[in-house]
Parts: C-alpha cells; sequence; structure tokens
C-alpha cells in the first residue's frame, strides 16, 4: 500500500507541472484565439490532487458541499468574449453535418471524381464542425469560470409552446459538453478520412455517418430533455444500416442488437422524461426550468424516474450485463463505424448519465449508489475477464472499453466535482485512445487479411509507424502521465477513493490487468520474429497518418492542458455538484 | 357564435355539398361520356378539393371572432360549425388530393372506371366531412352508412381480382357488423338520455350507468372498425394487401381520420371526461391495438402487411391520445386532443405515402415480399428512400412526424394516469421500429442479382405525390410548432 502511495505521490507530482507545461502553450494558444491573454495562468486544480487526504476533507459526507469548493482555474483577466462569432454557431456545429448530408443525397455518384465530390463534402461538413468547435472550446478556456452562458454562445428559444408544456430549442456548451463535442467531432473527421480510400456506396455510407454525427452533437448541446431525446433516437437507423451495409462477420445480428438496444434506450428515455415532465411544476422539457422547479418530484416519481434514465443509458453505457451489442458492434462493423461506436456513441451515453440520470435525480443516485457500485465493479471485473478472453484485436479493444466505462460509473456512484471532473475527462480520452486503436486495427486488419492475436506478429519490421502508434494508443488507454487518461483517472480515483476505498482498488486494479493485455497485444502483434506471410505489409501510408495523428495530437494536447482544461470541465459541473450538496 | 343560423348551416354543409356536387358531376360525365379521358375526372376531384378548402377557409374566417373557435350548434348537434370541423375537413382534402394525385396508375389501366373512382372518392369525402361535423346520432348514422358503403364500393371497384372480391365482400361484413354495433349502442345512449343530442350525456345524467356504459362501448367498438383498430381490423389488412396502393391509402387513411376525429367529438363532447370507464375501455383498446399491431409487424413477410400492421399499432396510439382527455394529474388538463389531431397530420400522410410507394413498386413488376425487396435501395434510390420515411414515421422513429406525434401523446397519457399504457407503448414503438428496420436492411442490402425494374411505369404525378405525401412526414416535424399551435385552436373547440 505505501508502495501505491508513493506512486500516486509522484504522478500527482508530475502532474503539478501540467500547469507550467500549460503555461509553456500560453503563445501557441494565443496564436489561435488571438483574444486570449498571453499571461500564464496558474491553475488550481494540480493542488488539491496530490493530496489523498485531501479530497475527503473537501468531500464530507461523499458530497461536494458547496460550489465554492469546486477546485477551479483561477479566473484570467477578463477580456471580452473571446471571438465574437454570432449565437448560430452551435446549431451549425449540429446541423452543419445534415446540410451536408442533404447535398450528397443530389450528388451523383458514378465516377471516381463523383465519389471525390462526396467525400469532400462530408469532410468539409466535419472540419467545419470540429473547428467551431475548438474554437469555442479556446474561448471557454479563455474565459475560464467568469464564462457565462451569453458568451459561450447558448442558444435559447421557445419552439413548442402550445401544448400542455413548452419544448424549448436550447442549446448550450458547458465545459462537459464542450470537451465531448470536441471528442466526438474530431472522431468523426478522422473517420471520414478514414473512408477516403472507399469507393463502394460512397453516398450511403457518407450520408450516414453525417446523420450519425448530427444526433451525437445534438444531443451533447440540448439542454432540453425531449430535444435531446430526439437527436439521441436519431443514431438508431444510421447506426443499424452501418453495420447492416457496411460491416462484417455476423452483421446482421450485430445491427439487430445495437439497434434494438438504441431503440429501448430511447424508450425508456422517453418514458422517464416525460414522467419528469408531467410530475414537475415546470410545466417545460427545458432541464434548466426543471432543475429550478418550486416543487420536487414525489419520492416514488424520482425513483422511477431515475431508474427509467440510468437503465436507458446504462445500456448505452455498456454496464454489464447489457454489453453484448457492443461486443460484437465493434467486431462487425467497419473500423471507422466501430472507432465512432466506441469513441463517441458509448461516451455519449456516458454524458447523458452524468448530466442526466445524476443531474435529475441526486437524491437518487445517492439512495442507490451502492446499486451503482456494484454494477461499476461488476463491469470492471467482467471487462478484465472478457479482454483476457479475446483472440482478437477488436474484441480486445471493445473489451478495454467496457472497463474504460466502469471508471466513469464508479465516479457516478461516488459523486463529487474531483471524480466527476475525472469521469468527464476519462469518456474524452477514453474515446479518443478507443477510436485511435479501433482505427489501427482497421489499418492491420486491411494490411493482414487477419484478424486473430494468434496469427499476428512481427509487423514492427514492416510497420514501425502502426506499432508506434498502437504502443501509444495502449500507453494512453493505461493512463500513461502526459497523456489525457492520466489525469483522468487520478482525479477520478481520488474522488472515489475516500468513499468508496475498496470498490476504487478493485476497479483500478482490474483497469490496469486489462490495459496490461493490450500491451501484450501490442506484444503479440508488432514484436516476436517476422511472419512470411506478412512480409509485404505497408507501413502507415500519408493518408493513415492524416487521420491518427490528430487523435495522437489531442490525446497529448488534453493531458498537458489538463490544467487548462479541467476548470472549463468544471464550471460545466457547477449546478451539478450544487444539486449534489443540496441532495445531502 | 356566428350571428345567422342560415349562414352558418350553410357555411357547414358547403364543404360536403360541393364535394357531393363534384361527385355527381363526374357520375353525371361518365354516364353520359363514357369514353372521356381519366385526366378530367381527376381535374374535376381536384377543382371540387380546391372548393371545399376555400368553403373551409371561409367557415374558418368567420368564426374568428370567436375565442372557442365554436360558430354554431345546429340541429341538436347534427351540425357542428366550429374550428374543430375545419380541422378535419382540411386532412380529409389533404387524404383526398394526395390519392388522387396519386392514382394515375389506375386510372391508366381502368379508365372506363375513373369516373366511378373519382366520384366514390369525393362521395366517401363529403361523408367523412360531414361525419366530423356530428354529435347527433340519427345524422352521424346517415353519414357513417354512406361513408361505410363509399369504401366497400371503392374496394370492390378493383374485380378483376379474386382476393380484391374477397376483401371487399369481408368489409361488407365487418362493416354491416360495425355499423350494426354503433347503431344499438346509440339507441341504448337514446334510450338513457332520450335525446339524440350524444351532449346530453354530460348533463343529469350518470354517466357511468350500466345502460350509457353498455351504449359507449358499442358506439366505440363500432367506431373501430373505421379506424382499422382491433377487435374489427381485419377488412383493413385485406383491403390494404389486395387493393391498389390509391385505394388502399384513401380506405386507411381517410378511416383513420374521420374514425378518430369522430370519437374525439363523441368523447369530449358527448361522453365527457367525467366517465373513467369508456376512458379505460379506449385506453385498453389502445394498448391491444398497439401490441397487436407492433408484434404482427415483426412477422410481416410482404410491404403491405407490414404497412397495415404499422398502421393497426398506429390506431392504438391515436386510440390513447382519444382516451387522454379530462382533467390531469398536474390539474391542468390532459392534451389529448391536441395530441390527436397533431398526430393525424403525420399518420395520414405516412399512411397514404406508404401505400402509394408500395402500389410504385407493385406497379413496377416487384413482388411484395421482403426478398424481392433486397437491393431496391440501389435500383429505385428516390422510391426507396420516401418509402424509408414513410415507414419511419409510421413506426415512430425520430426526427418524423411520427415520432413527435407519441411523445405528446404519451405526455398526455401519463397525464391522463395512463402510465402503464405509456409503458406498453414504449414496447410496441420498439417492436414496430424493428420490424421497419428489418425492411430497412433489405432495401439498402446489396443487390440480389434480378432483373431490374422500372418505377416510370407509374406516372410521374403519381410519384410525386407519392413522395410529396412521404416529405409531409418530415414537414409535418419541421412545422411542429405552428402545427400544433393550429392543433390546439381545433382541440379548443371542443368543450
Amino acid at each position: 500500500m505505501s508502495a501505491a502511495l508513493q506512486v500516486l505521490w509522484a504522478a500527482a507530482s508530475a502532474a503539478q507541472q501540467a500547469p507550467r507545461l500549460a503555461a509553456a502553450f500560453q503563445p501557441l494558444l494565443a496564436a489561435v484565439v488571438p483574444s486570449v491573454s498571453a499571461a500564464p495562468v496558474v491553475t488550481a486544480v494540480p493542488a488539491t490532487a496530490p493530496s489523498i487526504a485531501a479530497p475527503a476533507a473537501t468531500v464530507p459526507g461523499n458530497i461536494l458541499a458547496t460550489p465554492t469548493a469546486v477546485p477551479s482555474a483561477t479566473p484570467t483577466p477578463t477580456t471580452s468574449s473571446g471571438l465574437d462569432l454570432p449565437s448560430v454557431l452551435l446549431s451549425t456545429v449540429v446541423f452543419a453535418t445534415t446540410l451536408a448530408a442533404l447535398i450528397i443525397v443530389f450528388l451523383p455518384e458514378r465516377t471516381a471524381e463523383q465519389r471525390s465530390r462526396i467525400r469532400s463534402v462530408a469532410l468539409g461538413a466535419a472540419v467545419l464542425s470540429l473547428l467551431l468547435t475548438l474554437v469555442t472550446l479556446g474561448s471557454a478556456i479563455s474565459l475560464g469560470v467568469a464564462a457565462t452562458p451569453d458568451q459561450l454562445h447558448e442558444e435559447n428559444a421557445s419552439w413548442i409552446t402550445h401544448f400542455g408544456f413548452a419544448i424549448h430549442y436550447h442549446l448550450s456548451a458547458d465545459g462537459v459538453t464542450l470537451s465531448l463535442l470536441v471528442l466526438s467531432t474530431l472522431v468523426f473527421t478522422s473517420v471520414f478520412l478514414a473512408a477516403w480510400k472507399r469507393q463502394q456506396r460512397v453516398r450511403l455510407y457518407c450520408g450516414l455517418l453525417l446523420l450519425l454525427e448530427t444526433s451525437v452533437n445534438g444531443a451533447l448541446c440540448a439542454n432540453d430533455l425531449l430535444l435531446f431525446v430526439l437527436f439521441f433516437a436519431m443514431q438508431a437507423v444510421p447506426l443499424f444500416l452501418l453495420i447492416r451495409c457496411f460491416g462484417a462477420g455476423d452483421r446482421e445480428r450485430s445491427a439487430q442488437r445495437a439497434g434494438i438496444a438504441v431503440l429501448i434506450s430511447s424508450a425508456l428515455l422517453v418514458t422517464g422524461f416525460l414522467l419528469v415532465i408531467v410530475h414537475s411544476s415546470a410545466h417545460s422539457s427545458d432541464l434548466a426550468q426543471i432543475l429550478t422547479a418550486s416543487t420536487s418530484l414525489s419520492t416514488t416519481v424520482a425513483g422511477a424516474g431515475f431508474w427509467l434514465v440510468f437503465t436507458a443509458f446504462a445500456l448505452g453505457f455498456v454496464v454489464v450485463p447489457a454489453h453484448m451489442w457492443f461486443l460484437s458492434a465493434a467486431a462487425s462493423a467497419s473500423s471507422g463505424v466501430s472507432a465512432v461506436i466506441a469513441g463517441v456513441l458509448i461516451r455519449l451515453s456516458g454524458y447523458g448519465m452524468i448530466r442526466f440520470a445524476l443531474g435529475l435525480f441526486p437524491v437518487q443516485a445517492q439512495r442507490y449508489g451502492s446499486a451503482l457500485l456494484v454494477l461499476a465493479v461488476l463491469s470492471a471485473v467482467w471487462g478484465v475477464l472478457l479482454t483476457l478472453a479475446q483472440r482478437t484485436m477488436r474484441r480486445m479493444v471493445a473489451a478495454v472499453s467496457i472497463g474504460q466505462m466502469s471508471l466513469v460509473l464508479l465516479a457516478v456512484a461516488s459523486p463529487n466535482t474531483l471524480s466527476l471532473d475525472g469521469a468527464v475527462l476519462q469518456l474524452v480520452a477514453g474515446g479518443m485512445s478507443s477510436a485511435l486503436l479501433l482505427l489501427l486495427c482497421g489499418a492491420i486488419e486491411g494490411r493482414t487479411r487477419n484478424v486473430s492475436l494468434d496469427r499476428l506478429g512481427g509487423l514492427a519490421a514492416q510497420a514501425p509507424r502502426l506499432g508506434g502508434f498502437w504502443i501509444f494508443a495502449c500507453l494512453a488507454a493505461l493512463g500513461a502521465p502526459l497523456i489525457a487518461g492520466f489525469s483522468a483517472e487520478l482525479m477520478l480515483f481520488t474522488g472515489a477513493f475516500p468513499v468508496h476505498p475498496y470498490a476504487t482498488v478493485l476497479v483500478m486494479a482490474s483497469t490496469a490487468v486489462s490495459t496490461a493485455a493490450l500491451l501484450w497485444s501490442a506484444q503479440r502483434v508488432f514484436l516476436g520474429p517476422v511472419r512470411e506471410e506478412f512480409a509485404r505489409v505497408r507501413d502507415a501510408s500519408t493518408l493513415e497518418l492524416g487521420y491518427l495523428w490528430p487523435l495522437v495530437v489531442f490525446l497529448i494536447a488534453f493531458g498537458v492542458l489538463a490544467g487548462r482544461v479541467v476548470p472549463v470541465i468544471g464550471t460545466g459541473l457547477t449546478t451539478l455538484a450544487a444539486s449534489l450538496g443540496g441532495a445531502r | 357564435m356566428i350571428a345567422s343560423t342560415g349562414v352558418g348551416v350553410g357555411l357547414g354543409l358547403l364543404p360536403a355539398l360541393i364535394l357531393g356536387g363534384g361527385a355527381l358531376v363526374c357520375a353525371a360525365v361518365a354516364v353520359s361520356r363514357p369514353r372521356m379521358r381519366p385526366s378530367l375526372y381527376r381535374w374535376l376531384t381536384l377543382l371540387a378539393a380546391a372548393g371545399a378548402f376555400a368553403a373551409s377557409m371561409i367557415e374558418l374566417v368567420s368564426l374568428r371572432p370567436d375565442h372557442n373557435g365554436v360558430g354554431l350548434v345546429a340541429y341538436s348537434g347534427g351540425l357542428m360549425v366550429d374550428r374543430f370541423h375545419v380541422f378535419g375537413t382540411v386532412l380529409v382534402l389533404l387524404v383526398l388530393v394526395l390519392t388522387v394525385l396519386g392514382a394515375g396508375t389506375y386510372l391508366r389501366r381502368s379508365p372506363a372506371r375513373a369516373g366511378a373512382f373519382c366520384a366514390l372518392l369525393q362521395l366517401s369525402a363529403a361523408a367523412a366531412v360531414m361525419l366530423v361535423a356530428q354529435r347527433e346520432m340519427a345524422a352521424f348514422t346517415a353519414a357513417f352508412a354512406l361513408l361505410l358503403v363509399c369504401l366497400v364500393l371503392l374496394t370492390a371497384m378493383t374485380k378483376t381480382s379474386g382476393p380484391t372480391a374477397e376483401a371487399a365482400f369481408r368489409q361488407v361484413l365487418v362493416g354491416g357488423v360495425a355499423l350494426a354495433t354503433t347503431v344499438y349502442g346509440l339507441v341504448l345512449l337514446y334510450g338513457a338520455t332520450g335525446t339524440t343530442d350524444l351532449s346530453r350525456l354530460d348533463s343529469g345524467v350518470r354517466v357511468d350507468g350500466p345502460l350509457v356504459t353498455v351504449g359507449m362501448a358499442l358506439v366505440v367498438i363500432g367506431l373501430l372498425a373505421v379506424i382499422g383498430a382491433p377487435p374489427l381490423q381485419s377488412w383493413m389488412r385485406d383491403t390494404q394487401e389486395t387493393t391498389t396502393g390509391a385505394i388502399a391509402g384513401f380506405s386507411s387513411a381517410l378511416g383513420a381520420v374521420t374514425g378518430t376525429t369522430v370519437l374525439l367529438r363523441f368523447a369530449v363532447e358527448g361522453f365527457g371526461a367525467g366517465s373513467s370507464r369508456w376512458m379505460l375501455l379506449v385506453t385498453v383498446l389502445a394498448v391491444m391495438a398497439m401490441l397487436t399491431g407492433g408484434i404482427l409487424a415483426l412477422r410481416a413477410r410482404t410491404v403491405r402487411r407490414l404497412i397495415a400492421d404499422l398502421s393497426i399499432a398506429q390506431s392504438g396510439f391515436l386510440l390513447l391520445a382519444v382516451g387522454s382527455t379530462g382533467r390531469g394529474i398536474d390539474g391542468t388538463v390532459a392534451s389529448g386532443p391536441i395530441a390527436l389531431l397533431f398526430a393525424l397530420m403525420g399518420a395520414a400522410a405516412a399512411l397514404v405515402a406508404a401505400l402509394l410507394l408500395a402500389g410504385v413498386f407493385d406497379a413496377a413488376g416487384l413482388p411484395p415480399g421482403i426478398d424481392a425487396y433486397r437491393g431496391v435501395g440501389r435500383r429505385a434510390p428516390a422510391t426507396a428512400a420516401f418509402l424509408s420515411l414513410a415507414l419511419l414515421s409510421l413506426a415512430g422513429l425520430p426526427p418524423l412526424a411520427g415520432f413527435f406525434g407519441r411523445v405528446l401523446i404519451a405526455e398526455s397519457a401519463l397525464n391522463a394516469g395512463a402510465g402503464w399504457a405509456v409503458a406498453i407503448a414504449g414496447v410496441a414503438m420498439v417492436l414496430a421500429a424493428i420490424a421497419v428496420l428489418r425492411w430497412l436492411t433489405a432495401m439498402y442490402a446489396d443487390d440480389n442479382g434480378e432483373a431490374p425494374f422500372a418505377v416510370s411505369t407509374t406516372p410521374l404525378t403519381s410519384r410525386a405525390a407519392a413522395w410529396t405525401a412521404a416529405g409531409l412526414g418530415v414537414l409535418v416535424a419541421a412545422l411542429a410548432a405552428p402545427l400544433i399551435a393550429l392543433a390546439n385552436g381545433g382541440a379548443g373547440a371542443l368543450h
């Protein structure tokens, strides 16, 4: 135990260096976002991290009592609102891909040039969404905790009012949303790049991916319950068709399972949300209005609502035992689609778990915390067993993702600002690392025509760059320092340990074992004697470098700049922390 | 209220009179000039529809000063001139126009019957328009009988086909049972109230008395035949499977619109929201319909059967809205009527679209089985895409009109205390969605190597009408806010 503590202390000390490194990147950030001050900003987050005892002091009774206790960045000197962008920015991020999908419906697909045009339109929309998201994130970082919703381009308009309750077109992008938007837009951009050489059914493939991206981005930005469900449920058809039409192996069954999971999840969400809307005095489906409604839900209704919403997200969150659809989908879908599923879609359910299950029902989340904890431990342990049992790369990566999601569930079961900050960062880091791994799986499978770990080996000689990326991705999944996962896991475990020490240790150990298995796969696939059948395997091409490097860069950026990113995430969790504090 | 009774009665009757007049003209021309081009009858029908629409708008304008949207109650409820009537009339006219535009293939193949076909369409629409304005038993019975007869005749017109003749015969039987059941129910209600005005049920009569309860139940069951919900749904499945796309779409959509709007008016203005028994009955029937339709849809092996089963499930949702009236648990009035009227817009368009598009594929020579549809996404991309939209809307998947309608209906049902029904509705939605996804898989799978077919056998006008109907599913969703406001106006006239 003392050795473990010493390791943790050393790691935390290293994390303390993060702000100094962040300061070194300040000029670069200023160059990208001119309104950002060039003065270095010292963040307070790492200062709380190193002490194992400190979180216990700041988390009495497992709850962060007041918002003022939230670790936050020192407010930057104010500036104006960053870039002066129009308030339709979030709508543009969400619907740019829809517009592109509509355009490509009318584009012909007979010649190679026409197919290239389709891919260009799709990629252009994805890149536009990514750039706008990065600009907004830059604004948020520069404004720090002083950022107001208007400054972060919130859009709020009454939509449907002539009914029993009002539905709002309410898009907002707090720190939590922005972080996950970066993940989503980045992964989709990489997937579109990865599909650049596709020649079959390009229009259908790109169209479905664009609709899927609209669904994810819209759900992340939605701050109205029914608007969220609308976007969330939209993923069912594109996901189903992408797996069924472009997958391999047992794609029919995989597509059915994935589609059914999303449909059941959506139905449960609609029921749970409507229960809240009907019983709330807000007469509105706007999340903010419901949270500030004068009368609270009765115990029975809140309990029913919590379990409906939790179960809905648990299905998408791949909590054991509802994980089988994910394993088969990741194995059967094309590498790009499986990267989206593992990197984005399951993380979206994690976001929903934090934003809605925890946000709407803080009392119930704590009352049933033991049950959530059991599920978290079960998922972690089962994830390990699954990882060790897999003989194919894709399924191994998918099993590791199940373990990663168990960390987020652990944070939900022991909610405090530190663990939740870590959970959100873990969603981002885990999403990027999983997407990177699955895209690499696709590259390797395409070269070797082989998916079995037992039949691969010695590829490092022919493909050293691919090997380097794989090892980096494994380290990212493991949570090595300077990569995003490290800060995430540190905060998450530090926040959860005082609340549930034994469960935290179990989950930590499970995570370590499963990611060690992933590293072992690197040894199996890339090291060892060169196999004759792979003698002509080529290394990563320029195109592959083009979609792999951005994921690597962002993983490092989120790791090095954690001190700048975490406070932004923290501002998004302020309301949640307040409701958790009120739930004591 | 409209000041002059004569003007009010004239306005209320005008749409039906114009449609009836159009039917007479078509019939007269068909008899006197049998070789007339089919396109003339189509134009006459469109003209009559335009005239009826203009009459409805005049009716609406005359209602504008009235905040309740009620213009006139004439003949003891035999004619209700109000916004609800206008709303229902516009929906009926929408179905009529889409059908007559989409019936190009049928008119081309059976030019001799074009006149009779268009006349029956208009007469059915006229009967439907009258039904929506009814709250009086005798007038209702007459209009209901006229509607049933017209729908049977439409089915029987395609008499070259054995299954169609059988379907028509079955429709006669079921229609007769439905009419008889409804009349028996109305007789019991007359016995209980001593008047033929259903609104009197709510005043001075024990709403939950056995006579009234049985009477209400019989009326509801009889109307289910028109809606196409269990236990009297078999005729609709047969009609949808055996007749042309246009006739099937018209019968289904008109039945759904008319049956539910009539039942809603009876429910709110007649039975009243105070009676829990009839609401429970309707909710139970709704749940039966949703589950039946969802389970059957999973096993559908032909596209027509799939659409028929989805329409049964959809009728269940519409009935759930009818059962969600009265005071809600949050103290406000449950919004079932608004939800129903909004959902009807998308439902009618999706039904017509799905059946017209299935008719396009039938006309192109494609067998109706799921295996034959493999790869149509590549062979006829536009038609397949619109058929996908229509099926998805029927199943209630976002972001189409069907999803919005179902969410609003679920909210009103939850508010009315029928949470158990909402839970089952969720299950039914998932089942229906899975059934549709199965078909989409086949449609967008790799080509099965079959010989290509040409959808161009259907005239472009008809295909465009079918595409437009499918596109309405997206449009209704996109314009949800103003359309819900319109539905609110229509439902507000019920009291």
